[in-house]
């Protein structure tokens, strides 16, 4: 447990905010075309600075705890939600600015490190490790 | 789809709103972004209102491919009347303000009215609410969008607002979003300010209805070869559009103290790897892939640029050619909320005529800098500038040497330079204006033989027509080119929308689109009179460079708008004719 886990690594100097990530993500995850749905966030902070949000699959996960449902399944393979009973509830985002709760509110969407925003990235500056 | 075909029409007055299907009709003539906002323009707004009076109406348009993943798809239109020209307005600008406001599911917002108090309009899905901004009033741009997020606490939201020149109606104040990016030329920021809106947030998470996704994916990818097969492209992505300064300055057409000598002996100063040096970040708006702006960070001088016109209208315009001096300049325009095309145009007329004395560079640097406070806050000269450039040279006695049409100040390339760059000024929707054709390169390239002016008179309306409906699809020139040059813009909007459109299609809207502007023009009272260059421009040749004593005569004028005229089914008077107006089925709209 004390491995550490891969993640989708956002290379600060690369990225120039076009959030082109996160339209792929939504369509990859979610099968339709929504920023909000997306997984990986970056938003404008200031006039030159972004803030980068994805899930990092952390060390000690605070969401892991935070869950009422056991919903955050963390073992070898990473950290992740179990879809089968996650119910949206937002405890989890409560507790990480990592971990996005869906529009409808039914669901949390944390990234599962599956890749598809990696390629489409212009400036390359995704990388799974 | 990738249309909601809806609109939300807000009353200040009330503090309410509706919202409105928009019929089909609007969409299948005028496309979306600069189209349909023209169409409502036109259809509401009686003639003869004060356009700071609450009769105005700001529409903020968004066309069929913003909020999808489209290249560069991510720009905004503002269409109103413009307090700054007293005519058509509509400007255009980047960031992210676009999708957002798309995935709350509108596609336009008709602003009217004036609020009694401060206000921040707060679109929220289908929900508008209504905030006071009392607080907030007299806060610069950077501050206020930062305030707003933070007071509405969510970093997802998108936020056009209003600095202290457009609080104060200073007629050339801009509308910002995104910290640094603007809806700048036409005075868009006062009219907002004449309604007491401090800014609109916006915050959307509704699906963007692209009818087939898949499709369009693959689009997307062919779209995004087209865009870096281009050999224009590389160069833009790397310097942005300060890669202008060389070449326009070895050409002889830079503004150069108050559009007088064309060419300056050195510009490596200010040149674009002088600004690459200088970027801190780069940056790009909503889906871009090219990424051509520019993060300048020195101290608390932080901006997205400076971009060329800047460069050239607060440089050698005004006799500066100190990188972090112009993007000081930019910076106070960006926080005080103007524009920097009008600014550094005014300056470089009261400059150049003596109005303002300066001596040395420091000296420059602080009058400038004081001028623009002074405009901003409308104290002593300040007060006169910030009502636009045909008062100035009135109140001044210095109108011949205003460079102006219709009000509108003249950007950074000297309208001397060419017959087309010219005609295109003379001839655009707003007032001088160099983003509506540029036939500069082509001629510069001799693809005209040097007597053919038909050519080049051919070639502005028909890349009018095409840039209008670029800025309805709304996609930005930087990745396509300037206007339809590939079959891929109508391919991605047919497949997004499920409508059928051809490159053709979309040119008729875009000509539809140029004669409804005029008429709207025609009805505050502009024709042919209207529509020649600045006399100096006529009598005075360029003073430096190779262009030395180059001018645009008043007989080739007068050629230029009769053979542009005819083209486009317009009266000896620049008026559409009727037979015009039935051809293009926009009777209606009258």
């Amino acid at each position: 447990m004390a491995l550490k886990l891969k993640y989708l690594h956002i290379d600060r100097s690369l990225c120039t905010g076009c959030r082109i990530c996160e339209s792929v993500c939504s369509i990859a995850k979610e099968g339709v075309l929504n920023r909000a749905r997306s997984r990986i966030r970056i938003y404008r902070r200031n006039v030159i600075k972004f803030q980068y949000l994805v899930c990092v699959q952390c060390r000690k996960p605070v969401c892991v705890e935070a869950c009422p449902e056991n919903a955050i399944i963390h073992d070898e393979k990473g950290i992740r939600v179990n879809y089968e009973i996650c119910n949206g509830c937002g405890e989890c985002a409560k507790v990480c600015n990592r971990v996005f709760i869906s529009p409808e509110g039914d669901k949390a969407l944390m990234c599962d490190q599956c890749g598809a925003c990696v390629p489409a990235c212009p400036e390359k500056a995704l990388s799974i490790r | 789809m990738a249309r909601f075909h809806k609109l939300i029409r807000i009353d200040l007055e009330s503090q309410s709103y509706v919202r409105e299907k928009i019929p089909p009709e609007y969409e299948n003539k005028f496309l979306g972004g600069k189209g349909i906002g023209t169409a409502y323009l036109v259809k509401e707004l009686e003639r003869g209102i004060d356009p700071l009076g609450p009769e105005n109406k700001l529409i903020i348009s968004t066309g069929p491919l913003n909020g999808t993943i489209a290249p560069a798809s991510s720009r905004i239109e503002i269409v109103t009347k413009s307090p700054l020209t007293g005519i058509y307005l509509d400007c255009n600008s980047g960031g992210h303000f676009a999708n957002e406001l798309k995935a709350t599911g509108n596609d336009l917002v008709i602003i009217e009215g004036v609020s009694r108090k401060p206000v921040i309009i707060y679109i929220n899905n289908k929900k508008v609410s209504f905030i006071d901004a009392s607080e907030l009033w007299g806060t610069t741009v950077y501050q206020t969008e930062t305030a707003i997020r933070e007071k509405l606490g969510d970093p997802g939201i998108r936020i056009m607002s209003i600095g202290p020149a457009g609080e104060n109606l200073v007629r050339f104040a801009s509308i910002s979003n995104d910290y640094s990016r603007n809806a700048a030329r036409g005075g868009s920021g006062a009219v907002l300010g004449s309604k007491r809106v401090k800014a609109i947030a916006v915050r959307g998470t509704k699906d963007i209805p692209v009818v087939d996704l898949k499709g369009l994916r693959k689009a997307v990818k062919r779209a995004n070869k087209i865009i870096f097969e281009n050999p224009w492209v590389p160069e833009q992505r790397q310097y942005g559009t300060p890669r202008g300064v060389v070449p326009v300055n070895t050409n002889g057409l830079l503004p150069v103290n108050n559009f007088t000598e064309g060419q300056v002996p050195n510009v490596d100063s200010i040149d674009a790897e002088t600004f690459e040096r200088l970027t801190v970040q780069r940056l790009s708006c909503g889906e871009c892939p090219v990424a051509c702006a520019k993060g300048y960070g020195r101290g608390k001088i932080e901006l997205e640029g400076p971009e060329y016109e800047t460069i050239g209208l607060f440089g050698p315009n005004i006799g500066v050619l100190e990188p972090d001096t112009i993007a000081e300049f930019n910076y106070y325009c960006n926080e005080y909320g103007m524009d920097t095309i009008s600014a550094g145009s005014l300056i470089g007329a009261v400059i150049g005529t003596g109005k303002v004395k300066t001596s040395g560079s420091s000296s420059i640097r602080e009058t400038v800098i004081e001028l623009l406070g002074d405009i901003t806050f409308r104290k002593n000269l300040g007060d006169i500038l910030a009502e636009g450039l045909i008062r100035t040279g009135e109140e001044l006695g210095i109108s011949y040497h205003m460079p102006q049409i219709k009000g509108m100040g003249i950007p950074a390339y000297d309208p001397r330079c060419s017959d087309g760059t010219a005609l295109v000024y003379m001839t655009a929707d707003r007032g001088a204006c160099h983003l509506r054709s540029w036939p500069l390169g082509r001629e510069l390239a001799g693809m005209w033989e040097e007597d053919d002016v038909d050519g080049r008179i051919r070639f502005v309306k028909e890349q009018q027509d095409e840039k209008a409906a670029e800025e309805s699809i709304i996609v930005c020139q930087f990745a396509y080119g300037i206007g339809l040059l590939n079959e891929i813009l109508a391919e991605m909007v047919s497949i997004s929308t499920g409508e059928d459109w051809t490159i053709e299609k979309m040119k008729l809207a875009g000509e539809r689109i140029w004669n409804l502007s005029r008429i709207f023009n025609m009805r505050e009272g502009i024709d042919r009179k209207d529509d020649y260059l600045p006399e100096k421009f006529a009598r005075e040749g360029i003073k430096k460079g190779p262009l030395k004593g180059k001018k645009i005569s008043k007989s080739k004028q007068n050629y230029m708008l009769d053979r542009y005229y005819e083209y486009r089914g317009w009266s000896k008077d620049g008026l559409p004719l009727d037979s015009t107006i039935r051809r293009l089925e926009i009777e209606d709209w009258l």
